[in-house]
């Protein structure tokens, strides 16, 4: 199942890797540059008076777009080429098949996601002080959850045989996202963070009942 | 498994109802069946003068007291001299005298205060990097230079960080640390307050509650730590919150609330103060304005109930005049929120 997926998605991966990572650059660049011209002091003040997500404000929209885009990659072909029908005919648990297509792309976003915080982290360490990073860090949490949430959700609405129902999961989506992006305020999620892992955990199972109303053959 | 997932898809939509519908209704509906009902009051000012709250009317256009007396604009402008200052000099009607004070536009202007502190800038209702910017108190040139360094307090001490290299200053974090434990510090720190501004007209570094409570004052002048022990008002007052105003006209060091949120003033000599007739103010809970010149301050305290007016002396800071404005009958509907516009922070709450 991992080598299907695997085929399937790795050329999207590979594009979703160098456009995340280099919105990371970018970011970085910007952040390197502006040490340079202003100085490391000037950097701290700015950092330390003002409230806001200073030098990661770029990449807000990036992880949810490359976990719709990651979804969209796995899910449309098996819903368009029928492909989902025959995988329902292996002789395995159903459910367990879900599971690994679904570990294997949160396993992927979870790299890719990893990286490009390693590389902020690597980044910023070296010129800010922990409490800095950190809070930089922590503003992009939510929008990184929101990329995770937002490929369990794509994947709901993809597995969904009726148009009629698709929309209304679109609805229950785009509100659910919204609760990740509703203060840019630097650690502002932090007492939400618990609460929202554990949204993007009962995620997982909302693409079941997808794939149990396409096994009842509801359109 | 189709059970839980239906299971936590009804919770999901239910969370989602109650969020989004009691929105909707709050921001759409509640100002067009409710429009004259909702919002404060209007622009309101005490007159030593007249002895009044004096309140705009008609968008502006008009002045009420709140004794019932409406005054025309000219006179309102005459009896708040020292808000209206500039209407005046131009209509060439301000006085020479105030109640018996010599007042010129460039005094006035100098001792007028205007100080706003709201909810969310308490730190328990907002994220801390837990990074401070200590500024010279005594410059060199006329104008306050941001530092090359920034401080942290640790479990046992400060500590000062070089900005440019990111490393601990060791003689700097002593020399500060040293002063504090001598004047009885005892670390860690339970709140401090400082305005590291550099556009401000002079610095007072920042006011500090210890770990026993007690309140310090702490600057740093011509490169050494200045600090100050403050006494409490008597041993039965606990600080909690501590502010600094650095009024122009320098006639404070700040403001404190205690355990039972009773407002006091911290004098130029370190005179703890209570503020007015036992006023009550809950910084985490509550929006405060005070606007005051050299005679009397208008304090606006906005809670979750009313909008309460306290007139208090700049002289001796006794109560002068109070006016209570509760609110109408709430129209809002409850429901699931995520964030408040008392704090900075994103959780859920119903209410």
């Amino acid at each position: 199942m991992f080598y299907k997926e695997w085929i399937k998605t790795r050329w999207a991966l590979l594009l979703i890797l160098i456009v995340t990572c280099g919105y990371v650059g970018y970011e970085l660049l910007n952040f390197l540059r502006a040490i340079g011209a202003m100085g490391g002091a000037h950097i701290w003040i700015a950092m330390i008076m003002k409230d806001e997500p200073m030098f990661v404000r770029h990449l807000q929209f990036i992880p949810l777009m490359a976990g719709v885009a990651l979804a969209c990659v796995q899910f449309f072909p098996e819903m368009y080429h029928k492909c989902l029908k025959l995988t329902l005919h292996l002789p395995c648990s159903h459910l367990r098949m879900m599971f690994e297509m679904l570990g294997f792309g949160l396993a992927s976003l979870l790299v890719c996601f990893g990286l490009n915080y390693l590389i902020l982290w690597l980044g910023m360490r070296p010129s800010l002080a922990p409490e800095l990073y950190g809070k930089m860090l922590l503003v992009a949490l939510p929008w990184y959850l929101a990329g995770l949430a937002a490929y369990l959700l794509s994947a709901w609405i993809i597995l969904e045989g009726s148009w009629a129902r698709r929309i209304f999961n679109l609805v229950v989506m785009f509100l659910c996202l919204k609760v990740f992006y509703l203060s840019s305020f630097p650690g502002a999620y932090v007492p939400f963070l618990p609460c929202l892992i554990v949204f993007v955990l009962a995620c997982i199972l909302l693409p079941w009942i997808s794939i149990d109303r396409f096994k009842k053959g509801i359109e | 498994m189709r059970k839980l997932a239906n299971i936590i898809l009804g919770i999901i939509i239910a969370l989602l109802v109650v969020w989004e519908l009691p929105w909707l209704y709050n921001n759409y509906a509640v100002s067009f069946l409710h429009g004259d009902e909702i919002g404060g009051q209007p622009f309101t000012l005490y007159s030593g003068l007249a002895d009044d709250f004096i309140q705009n009317t008609d968008g502006g256009q008009g002045r009420r007291g709140i004794s019932g007396r409406d005054y025309t604009v000219e006179e309102a402008d005459s009896l708040l001299p020292f808000f209206w200052t500039t209407q005046l000099v131009n209509a060439g009607r301000l006085p020479d005298t105030i109640r018996g004070y010599a007042v010129t536009p460039q005094l006035i202007r100098q001792t007028n205060i205007n100080y706003h502190h709201r909810a969310y800038d308490s730190h328990s209702n907002r994220p801390n990097c837990g990074l401070w910017l200590l500024l010279e108190s005594l410059p060199k040139r006329v104008n306050l230079e941001d530092p090359d360094d920034a401080f942290r307090f640790t479990e046992d001490g400060i500590e000062f960080v070089n900005m440019n290299t990111g490393k601990v200053k060791p003689k700097k974090s002593k020399l500060f640390t040293d002063a504090l434990v001598k004047k009885g510090f005892a670390f860690p720190i339970h709140e401090l307050d400082g305005n590291p501004d550099t556009r401000k007209e002079y610095d007072e570094g920042y006011l500090l509650i210890d770990n026993n409570r007690r309140m310090y004052h702490l600057k740093m002048t011509a490169g050494q730590p200045f600090v100050k022990k403050i006494d409490r008002v008597d041993e039965t007052v606990v600080p909690k919150f501590i502010f600094v105003t650095e009024f122009r006209s320098r006639c404070l060091r700040g403001l404190m609330t205690d355990e039972n949120n009773v407002l006091y003033v911290i004098t130029p000599d370190y005179e703890v103060k209570p503020l007015g007739n036992d006023i009550h103010y809950d910084p985490t809970q509550s929006n405060m304005m005070i606007m005051g010149n050299m005679l009397d301050w208008t304090l606006r305290i906005t809670t979750e109930e009313a909008e309460e007016f306290y007139a208090v002396s700049a002289l001796d800071y006794s109560l002068l005049k109070t006016f209570i404005a509760p609110y109408r009958s709430n129209p809002y509907l409850p429901g699931l929120h995520f964030t408040e516009t008392l704090d900075r922070w994103v959780k859920p709450r119903f209410n």
